[in-house]
């Protein structure tokens, strides 16, 4: 009975492993019974190719007959035994998963996640070592300031390599290399505005001066540049000179912002390469904006389920804040998926949809606050009641950027400045009432 | 080779958790049925998620729960159920493992975890 029971609980787990990675398949894949998906060897030969990072050869169809299921499943075994890291797989045949034998596909599975992931621990080695041989005396390397320091490189964002390295490619070999600009980057390189003029000026080459851009502050450039793009491009301007003005600017941003002049130039036929460019970026960010709605929406589960537990009134808490917490880190990111890159201001399906769920999510969690601060003792209870309704008219809205509206930015700004105080007077009733809950 | 990189983690997770009162990771199942050695982990990379000195070892299921929902920071998604763990008489070593190591994977990901490409 136990063995059952265990075999129930690593099929659950192993399953949401698996499923974990094959998220990032394009397009995404979902294992829904372990035992029955894993037979035809489809999906095990994408999620060797993802964690291998290697082109599997792989029989797929509608005619899909048993001898073909058993060819990918020998194409998935062999390739574990050639990896260079020995896999043993022993006892491991491939009519055993074409049957979807349950101990046996736990057991590749289990190999599978041990072995694999060898490779990648073991280049963390030196991490890893320092603790094998050290004893319970530990130097000043494993105290807390090595995780809350910050990382020394920042990583760009994950983009995937294609469509940013071939944007990258259109630029400096269409804009900016003639000018001797170097570009090397969607961040830094685009701080003073000249990159984006070179850009304006291979599409519409009367329209700029360059010598007199060269010395000019960077505010200046990027202000102008910006305009520039959007009376005489149509471009929306996606960006802040404020924020594009420092020393990291949010290679997100600049890149969706950059990919638009792929597709506004009016006068200018698109050549094929551009065409299939603008699609790329446009598949990528639709694809970013799937993945931030399934976030949010898992968050909102959890959220679910965390109301639903019982427990005492600091533990729920404790759950509150740290869903909010979760929330508040992925607000920049919304912000920024939500960015319309239409004429009208207008947000595509994918966009409306993450910005349906981050307020359905936000707006839950704003309800649960409420009802928690209702059930402290008096006065608590009353103070946490006020701050709610005064909050009220201030729901954790998402305000859409009115691409050609300035006055609309200004009051969305005067609206952030309002949130934030907020959130701080918010945050310090959140921190006392977690310190009154400690004493009771 | 592989017993190496169990040994190697779980003495990570040993080196990690070693601040915290009332954790004592000696493999990956017993040491981690209270849950409390999960909250310790993670709130060692996210000290401002929760308070940790609140937490009930009486209380599992919440303890599941927070941990793994605080992971989420990391980008680790819930690999494992809080009900799973409970209804078991020890957590299932595999199934721990495969958490703690994707765990560990992400915050080598997030840049949390200094490693020899990322030193």
């Amino acid at each position: 009975m136990q063995r059952v029971e265990q075999e129930a609980v690593q099929k659950r787990t192993f399953t949401k492993w698996i499923n974990s990675h094959l998220a990032k398949h394009v397009p995404p894949l979902e294992v829904k019974d372990l035992f029955d998906d894993i037979k035809d060897g489809v999906m095990l030969l994408a999620l060797l190719e993802i964690l291998s990072g290697q082109k599997l050869p792989c029989e797929q169809g509608k005619k899909l007959k048993r001898i073909h299921w058993v060819a990918n499943i020998g194409t998935a075994l062999k390739f574990l035994e050639g990896r260079k890291v020995r896999i043993r797989l022993v006892n491991i045949n491939s009519t055993d998963i074409v049957d979807g034998r349950p101990s046996i596909v736990l057991g590749l599975v289990w190999t599978i996640i041990l072995y694999f992931q060898i490779e990648e621990l073991t280049s963390s080695l030196p991490e890893l070592q320092a603790f094998s041989s050290s004893n319970s005396s530990l130097d000043s390397s494993t105290s807390s300031t090595d995780t809350t320091s910050p990382p020394v490189k920042r990583r760009p964002l994950a983009l995937q390599g294609g469509a940013r390295k071939a944007l990258l490619r259109w630029v400096q070999q269409t804009a900016t290399k003639c000018l001797g600009l170097d570009v090397k980057d969607f961040g830094p390189s685009w701080r003073t505005g000249l990159a984006f003029f070179a850009v304006i000026n291979a599409l519409r080459p009367n329209l700029v001066d360059m010598e007199r851009v060269w010395r000019r502050p960077n505010r200046e450039n990027l202000q102008e540049a910006f305009l520039l793009a959007e009376t005489e491009l149509g471009i929306p301007q996606l960006l802040d000179p404020e924020d594009v003005d420092v020393d990291k600017p949010d290679e997100k941003s600049v890149m969706t912002y950059v990919a638009q002049f792929l597709k506004h130039h009016p006068d200018r036929k698109q050549s094929d390469l551009e065409e299939k460019l603008e699609e790329a970026v446009t598949r990528e960010q639709r694809k970013s904006q799937r993945e931030l709605k399934m976030w949010l929406d898992q968050l909102e589960k959890e959220a679910v389920h965390a109301q639903e537990t019982q427990g005492s009134l600091a533990q729920q808490y404790q759950l509150f804040k740290s869903l909010q917490v979760q929330l508040e880190m992925k607000r920049k990111q919304v912000e920024g998926a939500l960015q319309s890159t239409q004429r009208d201001g207008m947000l595509t399906v994918d966009q409306a949809l993450v910005k349906q769920a981050w307020e359905r999510v936000s707006n839950r969690l704003l309800d649960w606050h409420l009802h928690l601060d209702r059930s402290l003792p008096a006065p608590l209870g009353t103070v946490g009641e006020w701050l709610h309704e005064a909050e009220g008219a201030l729901r954790q809205e998402i305000t859409v950027q009115q691409a050609h509206d300035n006055t609309a930015s200004t009051v969305h700004r005067a609206l952030e400045q309002h949130k934030v105080s907020f959130q701080q007077s918010l945050s310090t009733h959140l921190r006392l009432t977690s310190c009154f809950l400690k004493y009771h | 080779n592989a017993k190496n990189v169990k040994q190697m983690l779980l003495d990570w997770c040993r080196a990690k958790t070693e601040p915290y009162e009332g954790v004592d990771i000696q493999n990956f199942s017993s040491s981690w049925k209270d849950g409390i050695a999960f909250c310790a982990l993670v709130h060692r990379f996210y000290p401002d998620a929760f308070e940790y000195s609140t937490l009930n070892p009486y209380k599992p299921r919440d303890n599941f729960q927070l941990a793994f929902s605080t992971a989420r920071l990391a980008g680790c998604p819930p690999l494992l159920d809080a009900e799973d763990l409970v209804r078991m008489k020890e957590p299932d070593w595999k199934c721990v493992y495969t958490y703690i190591q994707e765990f560990y994977r992400c915050l080598v990901e997030k840049g949390l975890v200094k490693t020899k490409k990322r030193p």
